[in-house]
């Protein structure tokens, strides 16, 4: 409800009395940095399981500071355990298998960090979930104006089955998946050796697929529901941006769903609050969120991050060139302009790109960045069509 | 002695003119003489006596001669007591009102009817001009000159009235006078009014109903009764005994005289009021308005002490405390949401509000129930005279207002409506949703207003505010203020007034979400308040005042069912609960004058307050946090079965020590006692937030106040000054751990917490309430810091460390500006620079999955930049024709005139390794409005 009222209050504010929404640089000075941060969200899924050990960081150029060289690991109540190794600085990982993961089993995670310290985490149980009984969308405008204009998109929903009081907490990861097109052009390169030389087929990548991670938390409790069909909960927006073509082609959502306990639900939840309702004119205060992993030594010491154990079901949906949406595709992207003589290039500045275009009878050669002709250069982007596509 | 009978003998003989000729020659021959005579000092005690012993008194001490004739003074008594003061000044005073006046001729002084010797030949000057000249060096022109200005204001020509029966015997030997102050262009009473006797510097200020009191030794006195925007009116008073009089007061013919803040400077000299402010709706037409919405509760917020959390932001936060602190009476009506549009305007419509005081400080003992202030608004009576009617259009909504005598002279009504009409602009926007959204509200006041006699008045007041919001199909919210009240007020005796007032005043609201609809719900929340009030007053004695009575009130409250909505919502109907209590009090106080320079008020509230059932309370396993997972039993009360029983003092004193005539210093001491509070997890109240009462484990709030202040005013210049400082602990504040949620179950104390607050603050006002320049600055320091620390970790916020309220701002500087051009022309300015609210900062980032989330640390250790504003308004009047059928009124507004963001709120979201932070201002750009009143009648016509 109080999302719904900040939009409304935003509505207000912007059309009665111009709200404005600017970028704000809190002071780095303010900080407090290098807090022991631990993840590990762990799931009855067989496979690599992964545990995340870091320090928090200050706001000006963040990045993972990972703490290597710990030891982890983590314990079922009967006392079985398994221990992660290191794959990656500040990463450890695990293969966890079926006979281990037994749901209705409670589990916790130690960690020894190089400095000696050992942390452990409350109990917490694995938990059936329950299936996603179908995944849709709707063509939707988003009205929620906050940096942009409103776009036509998609708003994808799930419907599923809630007869069961260990379903009472649950929560979603949201992974897209979308074909991209780079415009029909003729790729050259100009090498290292100052050759001008045309891309072959095999390497003027038009086709890709890119995948992302949404970001954003959604959790729900059930508990306040009676047993029955919950339908069309929704969930991301894909809005329709010419220049994105996420909706031009063929566009994937999948969908997790985690069965949580009362805690690690708190814990999102709050994350959740803190992190994506925050502002307009009914702020609430941020939760100074309480992890459930410990110092055994030092009771008093802040720990970052939360352990889960979580039950998980996927399902995936597909939108085809969905109707109703203008997908006329931005003819003018990519397009190699002429800008005139530049400066001389040297060495360093290769190689060095160009597409020629076919307009109107006619063509046009310029430079382009190297995206133009190989789609991979995208963030998460492969041109190896996905097993599910 | 009578030394000038021959003089008079003459002089009685002629017609004016000639008198003045004849005295020519006298004059002349005194003339040389004026040059020696200084201003001689003496020292004046009479209480009760004639004018003989006053002018042998002054005679013996000055070397002076008095000349007058004695039946001018027959049956005039006189009290008047004054160290070091000039003849000038005790004869001036001694003979306001009597129809006599005194000239000074060297070291005689001679007593004239109605008239003054003039010292300046030629004797017939007629010029406006030179009057004014003379006036601002204290000379006088003649009685001539006199008249030429006030011939057409007779309420300026001074006149005896008599009060009590001649040859009464009084045993106590001091009579106790009940006056009854009417405005004489709508018969509405005049509250706030001054009635100073200036013999004795002794005043007494009016009540609503325009009753003012005041016990007075038998004898003559002269009387000024004046009040902002009414022309001063100065009688000489006769008191015999005991008796009622009624003063009829004009509206001032000269716009100039209208000052921005209510209250005369002396008021807050004389009396032991601290922590407190006045304001009449009539002194603030000129100050820049939001959105042409003039309101009340915005410009309160210039006022020191007084803040909020935000730019659009339900409520105030009083001398550091919560919103919820505060309560809002209409006319004794508890209004408990004072809000349009989420924040944006005020509940009450400007027009039917008269005068508004707010209480912060020493608040009287028949208010009580909220710990930091309680505001009290009182609506305007129907015009008793004739039918008039007002009416004005902003952009954002419209209001009229009738009124008019039911019973010419004894009765009148009043109806008054405002409503928006901004839906239009809505329905312009593009997007479907934003274009199938409603936006509305309206309010509504009705009242009538019955005064039989002298001794008896009735009032009714009901008032309706409606708000409604719907958000395409996704969303509903509608709420709504209904009361009414009515008073009976019976002047027993001149020295007892009894008053009784029911209210009964219903606040609910609506609301239905479906932005999820298998979860889609719909709510309605209901609180009843119904209060019987009984107030007395009792005057004893000469400076003695007593103030007793006893209230009762009804709380019933249905915190609502939380019900499915649509046939594809599978929640679960949630049932949060209805309560019922009984909150009472019995109160004194005592106000007494103990001597020139020391004025005391004590007063003690006794309140009560119970919870009744039925109820149904979970027991909780001990040492585990309150939840649902703890319950290990219940109890369950039956009907009217208490549930809690909460009862103590409140004692309330404050003290003036009076340092001269224009400065006083003054202490109070303050307690209160809050029975019900506000759910909220959000930093300002949003429109879900729920009262709830205090229950078996939420226990009442409690708040003592040390306030000490220093006034001065400087009478001439029209300045007062004060410095106030204050410090205030309560106990018990409701706090709320994170994600609470009101909504999902019925057990409050699940999610509630409860810590002190304190605060402290140092407020300077300086304020010019006179000329052509008026307004006020204000500075204020401050600081509000809140613990909440349980014995186990679960019981503590921040880490159990004291933090800063979401509202504690140290610095606020408030100037308000008002510039009469001329009588059609102001222009009025506000600058208003707040230190930024406290506000959780993130410490850190952290990642879990590649994402980065925020660490906040500790509550509220930083602050969104400060808060600076400048407004500016044009207000004009139409033509000051008197004969003309409507007057009209344009407002021109510029709202943040500096077009500055001022942020509302920092806040961050998470990116996939980085985060973004973002500053929320409301209104990011100067907010230009124009509105138009129009008022049957002429510019003076109310």
């Amino acid at each position: 409800m109080m999302k719904t009222f900040s939009k409304i209050t935003l509505l207000l504010t912007v059309v009665l009395v111009s709200a404005c929404l600017e970028r704000y640089y809190p002071n780095e000075d303010d900080l407090k940095k290098g807090t022991l941060v631990i993840n590990a969200h762990l799931t009855d899924q067989p496979g690599d399981h992964v545990i995340e050990i870091s320090r928090s960081v200050g706001l000006s150029y963040p990045s993972f500071y990972p703490v290597s060289g710990s030891f982890a690991q983590v314990v079922r109540e009967d006392g079985d355990f398994r221990e992660f190794s290191e794959f990656r600085p500040g990463y450890y990982k695990a293969y966890l298998g079926g006979d281990f993961l037994q749901t209705g089993s409670s589990f916790l995670i130690q960690v020894i960090t190089p400095d000696g310290n050992e942390y452990e985490s409350d109990l917490d149980k694995l938990r059936p979930v329950p299936e996603i009984d179908s995944l849709y969308y709707l063509v939707e405008r988003n009205s929620y104006a906050t940096e942009s204009d409103s776009f036509s998109g998609l708003r994808f929903y799930a419907d599923f089955t809630y007869d069961k009081e260990a379903y009472e907490y649950l929560r979603w990861d949201l992974t897209e998946t979308y074909e991209f097109h780079n415009p029909d052009m003729e790729g050259f390169i100009l090498d290292v050796d100052f050759n001008m030389k045309v891309l072959p087929d095999t390497s003027n990548y038009r086709t890709c697929y890119i995948t992302n991670a949404l970001s954003g938390i959604h959790s729900m409790a059930l508990s306040f529901l009676d047993f029955g069909i919950y339908v069309k909960k929704p969930f991301a927006f894909v809005a329709n941006i010419q220049q994105e073509q996420k909706l031009h082609h063929k566009y994937s959502l999948l969908v997790k769903q985690y069965s949580l306990g009362e805690e690690g639900f708190h814990y999102w939840n709050e994350l959740k609050k803190t992190s994506q309702e925050q502002g307009f004119l009914f702020d609430r205060q941020p939760a100074l969120l309480k992890s459930n992993i410990h110092n055994v030594n030092d009771e008093n010491e802040i720990i970052l991050g939360f352990f889960t154990m979580a039950g998980v079901t996927e399902k995936r949906a597909f939108a085809v060139e969905p109707e109703g949406l203008d997908l006329s595709p931005y003819r003018w992207y990519c397009f190699p302009v002429p800008r005139g003589p530049g400066g001389y290039l040297t060495r360093e500045d290769l190689p060095i790109y160009y597409a020629r275009a076919w307009m109107d009878g006619g063509s046009s050669f310029a430079q382009v960045n190297k995206h133009c002709v190989d789609c991979r250069e995208y963030k998460n982007s492969t041109h190896i069509k996905p097993v599910f596509w | 002695m009578p030394r000038c009978d021959i003089c008079w003998n003459i002089v009685t003989l002629f017609p004016m003119r000639i008198k003045r000729l004849l005295l020519v020659p006298i004059l002349l021959l005194s003339i040389a003489s004026m040059a020696q005579s200084g201003s001689e000092r003496v020292n004046v005690r009479i209480s009760g006596e004639d004018f003989e012993s006053l002018a042998r008194q002054i005679e013996t001490q000055c070397g002076c001669a008095i000349y007058y004739r004695p039946e001018w003074f027959q049956e005039k008594l006189f009290s008047y007591e004054a160290d070091s003061v000039s003849v000038d000044d005790v004869l001036s005073r001694v003979l306001m009102g009597t129809g006599l006046q005194y000239s000074r001729v060297g070291d005689h002084y001679y007593i004239l009817p109605d008239q003054r010797l003039n010292m300046n030949l030629p004797v017939f000057s007629t010029s406006t001009q030179n009057y004014q000249e003379e006036q601002a060096t204290g000379e006088y022109m003649g009685v001539k000159d006199d008249l030429y200005l006030t011939g057409t204001r007779p309420e300026k020509m001074a006149r005896s009235i008599e009060v009590g029966e001649r040859g009464a015997s009084l045993a106590r030997g001091v009579a106790r006078i009940m006056g009854k102050l009417i405005n004489i262009s709508n018969g509405e009473p005049v509250m706030g009014a001054t009635m100073v006797d200036l013999g004795s510097g002794k005043g007494a200020v009016s009540d609503q109903n325009g009753n003012v009191s005041m016990a007075l030794k038998p004898g003559s006195h002269a009387m000024r009764f004046s009040f902002i925007g009414m022309a001063s009116v100065d009688v000489n008073m006769d008191v015999h005994s005991d008796g009622d009089f009624r003063i009829e007061m004009h509206p001032a013919v000269i716009a100039l005289d209208e000052v921005q803040i209510m209250g005369e400077l002396y008021r807050e000299i004389n009396t032991t009021d601290i922590g407190v402010e006045r304001f009449s709706m009539n002194s603030l037409k000129s100050v820049p308005v939001f959105m042409g919405e003039r309101d009340v509760i915005k410009i309160s917020k210039l006022l020191p002490g007084i803040t909020s959390a935000g730019e659009a932001s339900v409520g105030v936060n009083v001398r550091g405390g919560n919103v919820d602190q505060n309560i809002f009476y209409l006319d004794r009506i508890p209004i408990y949401n004072t809000s349009h549009l989420f924040g944006f305007f005020s509940a009450f419509n400007s027009d039917i509000i008269k005068d508004f005081s707010i209480y912060k400080g020493n608040v009287p003992v028949n208010y009580g129930g909220r710990l930091s202030s309680v505001f009290n608004i009182l609506t305007r009576k129907g015009n008793n005279k004739s039918f008039t009617a007002h009416a004005g259009i902003s952009p954002v909504s419209a209001n009229a207002t009738v009124e008019g005598p039911i019973k010419k002279g004894h009765s009148s009504f009043l109806v008054s409506g405002r409503s928006s009409y901004s839906d239009w602009i809505l329905n312009r926007m593009q997007d479907p949703l934003i274009r199938d959204s409603d936006a509305f509200f309206y309010d509504f006041a009705g009242s009538l207003n019955f005064q039989p006699n002298e001794k008896n008045v009735f009032n009714v007041l009901y008032y309706q505010s409606y708000d409604k919001f719907k958000y395409s199909t996704l969303s509903d919210y509608e709420y709504s203020n209904r009361g009414a009240s009515a008073s009976w007020e019976k002047h027993v005796s001149p020295a007892f007034t009894s008053k009784v007032t029911g209210t009964i005043s219903t606040y609910q609201f609506a609301n239905t979400d479906q932005s999820e609809i298998s979860r889609a719900y719909t709510h309605d929340y209901t609180l009843n308040h119904n209060e019987l009030l009984s107030e007395f007053q009792w005057i004893p004695a000469l400076k003695h005042k007593v103030d007793f009575g006893a209230s009762i009130i009804y709380y019933r409250l249905d915190r609502g069912v939380v019900e499915p909505y649509g046939s594809a919502s599978i929640r679960n109907p949630t049932d949060l609960g209805f309560e019922q209590a009984m909150e009472g009090a019995l109160f004194l106080s005592d106000n007494i004058e103990v001597s020139k320079w020391l004025s005391l008020s004590a007063g003690l509230r006794y309140s009560f307050y119970s919870m009744l059932g039925p109820q149904t309370v979970m027991l909780y396993e001990e040492g585990k946090p309150k939840s649902e997972n703890s319950i290990i039993d219940s109890i369950s009360y039956g009907n009217f079965e208490p549930v809690n029983f909460h009862s103590g003092p409140e004692f309330r004193g404050a003290i003036n020590l009076k340092a001269g005539p224009q400065t006083s210093f003054k202490f109070s001491y303050n307690q209160m006692r809050q029975y019900l509070f506000m759910l909220s997890n959000t930093v300002t109240i949003s429109p879900t937030d729920q009262w709830k009462l205090s229950d078996y484990y939420i226990k009442p709030q409690f708040s003592h106040q040390l306030t000490g202040g220093i006034y001065h005013i400087f009478p001439k210049a029209g300045i007062s000054t004060s410095v106030e400082a204050y410090y205030k602990e309560s106990s018990d504040i409701v706090e709320y751990k994170d994600g609470a949620d009101f909504i999902t179950s019925p057990l409050t104390e699940t999610v509630v917490l409860q810590g002190s607050q304190s605060a402290y603050g140092l407020e300077f006002m300086i304020q010019k309430s006179s000329g052509r320049l008026d307004g006020w600055i204000s500075y204020t320091y401050s600081r509000s810091e809140m613990l909440v620390k349980g014995t186990a970790d679960y019981e503590s916020i921040n880490n159990g460390n004291p933090y800063p309220s979401n509202f504690d701002r140290p610095h606020v500087l408030n100037i308000v500006a008002n510039y009469s051009i001329n009588r059609r022309f102001s222009i009025a300015s506000n600058m208003v620079y707040m230190s930024g609210r406290p506000v959780t900062y993130p410490t850190s980032l952290y990642y879990i999955n590649n994402v980065a989330y925020i660490d906040y640390y500790a509550r509220n250790q930083f602050r969104i930049p400060d808060y600076f504003r400048v407004d500016i308004s044009l207000n004009i009047e139409g033509n000051l024709k008197a004969d003309k059928f409507m007057h009209s009124t344009w407002s021109i507004n510029v709202y943040n005139l500096l077009g500055r963001n001022n942020p509302q709120s920092i806040y961050f979201t998470p990116h996939e390794y980085y985060i973004k932070g973002y500053a929320f201002s409301v209104i990011g750009v100067p907010i230009f409005t124009i509105s138009w009143n129009v008022k049957l009648g002429n510019y003076e016509s109310n």
